[in-house]
């Protein structure tokens, strides 16, 4: 988890400067009124840092966008890497962001000395020629990606306007490879530099990948270098997966360049659309030592004799056809229910292999052989089971899907097509149909199908939040309570509601919603079933307020966050009912004043275990009992003195009688003796 | 042994038990007839109080009988140490003033009766009060330290109402 791996000298710590700068980790400072936009990546802006220590150290800091869960289970890794021609990543943490009144997550990087080496997408520079690009680009990124292979990383952000010059000479200057962590992977690279599948993905939906998609990534980059302008540029992104679909990659970037002969065979290694065969770092290497390699013909797919027409286009290739189906939705709905489909890939296509995966898809994905959007989801996977998820808008490869899901979760759509996803196995279905995917893959496969009884189940702390959060660990917690806030990890979790209870005082509804529910059940390493259950049962603000105080506990236990006095103080306060529990009116009154003492101590563990002792409630139940049973004996009491006085003369009579009789016998014996005594003596 | 020859035997003792209480009386009655003449006449009183009071503990019969009793017993002393005869008897009982010493010690066992009721009945009036206040007392400690489900539950066992 995130924050286990956060090192201490990470934890949690901000204040504001009098000045309007923002101190992270009582060593960085930031200062909002210093953006540098020539480093601003996509959306995320960029402002000038410094280190309290070494004031002249040049840094610079990115501001995540919290709505797009960063890289955070990788970010403490690629702080370890050293490299020069790697913009070093310093240090990440939540800030208390001044000019939008929030807290964001801020990552602070070393500042490269120069300015990107190419400043837009389309943007043009002086082509860079074969021995200034092995020296300055290639090399270099050599090292950076054997660092990042040695670590099992993955960059997933190399393109040209992630390099910058670590220097002002644009010709001699070393050049260095920008961030990687402040997106999703692959989020911010233009469809170009993408695999074909990649690019057909959505952007937060590519997956974490593999070091191929970064050798892919490269190769792009040389190509635009070498031309000095990107070659697909004013194509839609449409367009640019359809030429590389119809072309290959390597033909849709290279063929209209002057390659140098000898750079040839690299680019074809690099730009190979088969992932096995793409060329990775050790062929990079042989070729750059001079081994030259001729790279594998990629195999082109079989082509149909006749084009399957989709949305006004001709497609002649199963996987063009996947993508323009999942493109055209209600189109391909009705081409598959129609039999157009069936009909090409017999008559046209004649690829045995695609034809079973296709009926395999129709007969496995409805049993009443009804035609609707899951069939089409697996119609889409059978023709081009490359490990991408497409249901309507939701396009995701496998490992990127749960991603997809937390960035979209605002959106029916999006959710519904996430669950449905889960529910029909889709990427169990993907990973049947080959054995060409990343095992991983199959893997992932298999925890979504672990995680699909939690995210069957509607109550609190399991449906869809439950399957994203746990198969995201870089999810923040998207409570609507933290609109104002950045929970990344279960760390963050009790201080964030600790500064909420101190902006609302006692004024909470609830303290834990669906959202808050699932994220700590899927991060937090005990069971809390028994409390999810309390609380779906709970029926008043005392049946909630228990349970939810329990899971926190245990929240504030695992992380060893800090004392949250004024969580405790709120909490204390919604607990007041529980005191109900406890009859005997004094002990309620000294748990009540033990209650306060412990909510100043901000430990939430204890503050349950005083309300919510066993042994004290089987002592008080036991006291009660005995209680009732005296109080019954008094009313009896009072009943027969009742008696007593409505038949006051009777009884008075009896008595009095009884009380003449002693005395009379008490007299009489004392006459008797006298009389005895008299006539005796 | 079974339980019917236990109550059996049971009976059997008895029965000999009053033979011989019977028997006894007899003899007494033989021996002491003068004597027991003259406690007849001297408590009639008595008798009149056994028969008025209907009560199962004849308290009030004992207090007359008690004094009336004593009001007989020095003329019983007297006959017995004069030897005795039934002339004596008549004489004794022939005379106004013994027999009124003997009912007016009667009369002072049933006045006994009379005076002692007041006091009785405003001691009874008084240690009731006290005593229920006692209990409501606790009653509402009972209730302010468990709350009202004491009074309910309480009442439930208790089969009243404070």
């Amino acid at each position: 988890m995130a924050g286990e791996t956060k090192s201490d000298a990470m934890a949690p710590s901000m204040t504001a400067d009098p000045s309007g700068a923002v101190v992270m980790s009582d060593r960085f400072q930031i200062e909002p009124d210093r953006p540098l936009p020539e480093l601003d990546c996509g959306p995320m802006k960029a402002y000038a840092a410094t280190e309290l220590r070494d004031a002249k150290r040049g840094l610079y800091a990115l501001l995540p966008d919290p709505a797009l869960p960063f890289r955070i289970d990788v970010i403490n890794s690629i702080r370890r890497i050293d490299n020069n021609s790697l913009v070093r990543l310093l240090a990440w943490d939540v800030i208390d962001w001044s000019p939008e009144r929030r807290r964001r997550p801020a990552i602070v990087f070393d500042r490269p000395h120069g300015p990107r080496l190419f400043p837009a997408p389309d943007a043009r520079i002086e082509p860079f020629r074969e021995e200034p690009l092995i020296r300055r680009v290639i090399l270099p990124l050599c090292q950076v990606l054997d660092d990042f292979a040695f670590l099992s990383l993955v960059h997933r952000n190399i393109r040209a306007e992630n390099l910058y010059l670590d220097g002002s000479d644009p010709v001699r200057s070393p050049i260095m490879l920008g961030e990687c962590a402040s997106t999703p992977p692959g989020y911010l690279q233009p469809v170009v530099y993408e695999t074909i599948e990649c690019g057909m993905a959505h952007p937060a939906g590519r997956g974490e990948g593999c070091a191929a998609n970064d050798f892919y990534a490269l190769g792009v980059t040389m190509a635009i270098l070498i031309a000095g302008r990107n070659p697909l540029a004013g194509m839609s992104d449409r367009d640019v997966i359809e030429q590389k679909l119809a072309m290959g990659s390597y033909a849709a970037l290279v063929n209209a360049l002057r390659i140098p002969t000898a750079m040839i065979e690299v680019f074809r290694g690099l730009l190979n659309d088969d992932e096995s065969e793409r060329w990775g770092l050790d062929q990079l290497r042989a070729w750059l030592d001079g081994r030259r390699a001729s790279p594998k013909q990629q195999v082109r797919p079989s082509k149909a004799s006749r084009p399957l027409e989709i949305g006004g286009r001709p497609y002649i290739a199963a996987r063009a056809v996947g993508e323009a189906l999942s493109r055209n939705w209600g189109e391909g709905l009705e081409l598959v229910r129609g039999g157009e489909l069936d009909q090409w890939l017999r008559r046209g296509l004649s690829d045995e292999d695609r034809t079973e995966a296709v009926n395999t898809a129709k007969s496995t994905a409805s049993e009443e052989n009804v035609i609707d959007d899951l069939t089409l989801a697996r119609v889409c996977i059978a023709l081009d089971p490359i490990g991408l998820i497409r249901v309507k808008d939701f396009r995701a490869m496998i490992d990127g899907a749960p991603r997809l899901a937390s960035v979209g979760f605002a959106d029916e759509a999006m959710r519904d097509a996430f669950a449905a996803m889960l529910r029909h196995n889709l990427a169990g279905f993907c990973v049947g149909l080959t054995s060409r995917l990343r095992p991983e893959l199959h893997r992932l496969a298999a925890a979504y199908e672990r995680v699909n009884p939690s995210m069957l189940r509607e109550e609190i702390g399991f449906g869809i939040e439950r399957a994203i959060y746990s198969l995201n660990p870089n999810a923040p917690c998207r409570s609507p309570l933290f609109e104002a806030d950045y929970v990344a990890d279960l760390s963050l979790l009790v201080p964030a509601l600790e500064r909420l209870a101190k902006a609302k005082g006692a004024a909470f509804d609830a303290i834990i919603d669906r959202h808050i529910a699932a994220f700590a059940g899927a991060r937090l390493k005990v069971n809390i079933v028994p409390e999810l259950r309390e609380l779906r049962d709970a029926r008043d603000r005392f049946g909630y307020a228990l349970p939810a105080a329990r899971i926190l506990a245990l929240v504030q236990t695992q992380t060893a966050c800090e004392p949250v006095p004024a969580l405790c103080g709120t909490i204390a306060a919604m607990l007041e009912p529980a005191l109900a529990r406890y009859r005997n009116a004094s002990r309620r009154d000294s748990i009540r004043e033990r209650m306060q003492e412990i909510a100043k101590s901000g430990r939430l563990d204890l503050l349950v275990a005083a309300v919510d002792d066993p042994a004290t409630l089987a002592l008080d139940e036991r006291e009660f009992q005995a209680a009732v049973a005296e109080y019954g004996m008094t009313a009896h009491g009072i009943e027969r003195l009742e008696y007593e006085r409505t038949n006051r003369a009777a009884i008075s009579r009896r008595i009095s009688s009884q009380v003449a009789s002693l005395l009379s016998g008490a007299v009489s014996t004392v006459a008797v003796l006298v009389t005895i005594l008299v006539k005796l003596i | 042994m079974s339980e019917a020859a236990e109550r059996n035997e049971e009976t059997k003792k008895r029965r000999s038990g009053s033979i011989v209480i019977w028997l006894l009386a007899a003899g007494i009655l033989f021996a002491f007839y003068e004597s027991i003449i003259l406690m007849l006449v001297g408590m009639i009183p008595t008798g009149i109080a056994l028969l008025l009071d209907r009560s199962p503990q004849k308290d009030q019969a004992r207090s007359v009988g008690y004094l009336n009793f004593a009001g007989c017993l020095p003329w019983m002393v007297d006959f017995w140490m004069s030897g005795g005869g039934f002339a004596r008897v008549f004489e004794i009982i022939g005379e106004p003033l013994v027999l009124g010493v003997m009912y007016c010690a009667a009369a002072a066992g049933w006045g006994l009766c009379f005076l002692v009721r007041p006091f009785v009945s405003t001691y009874l009036l008084v240690a009731s009060e006290l005593k229920q206040t006692q209990l409501t007392k606790r009653q509402t400690e009972l209730v302010e330290l468990w709350g009202e489900a004491v009074r309910v539950d309480g009442d439930g066992k208790g089969g009243g109402k404070a």
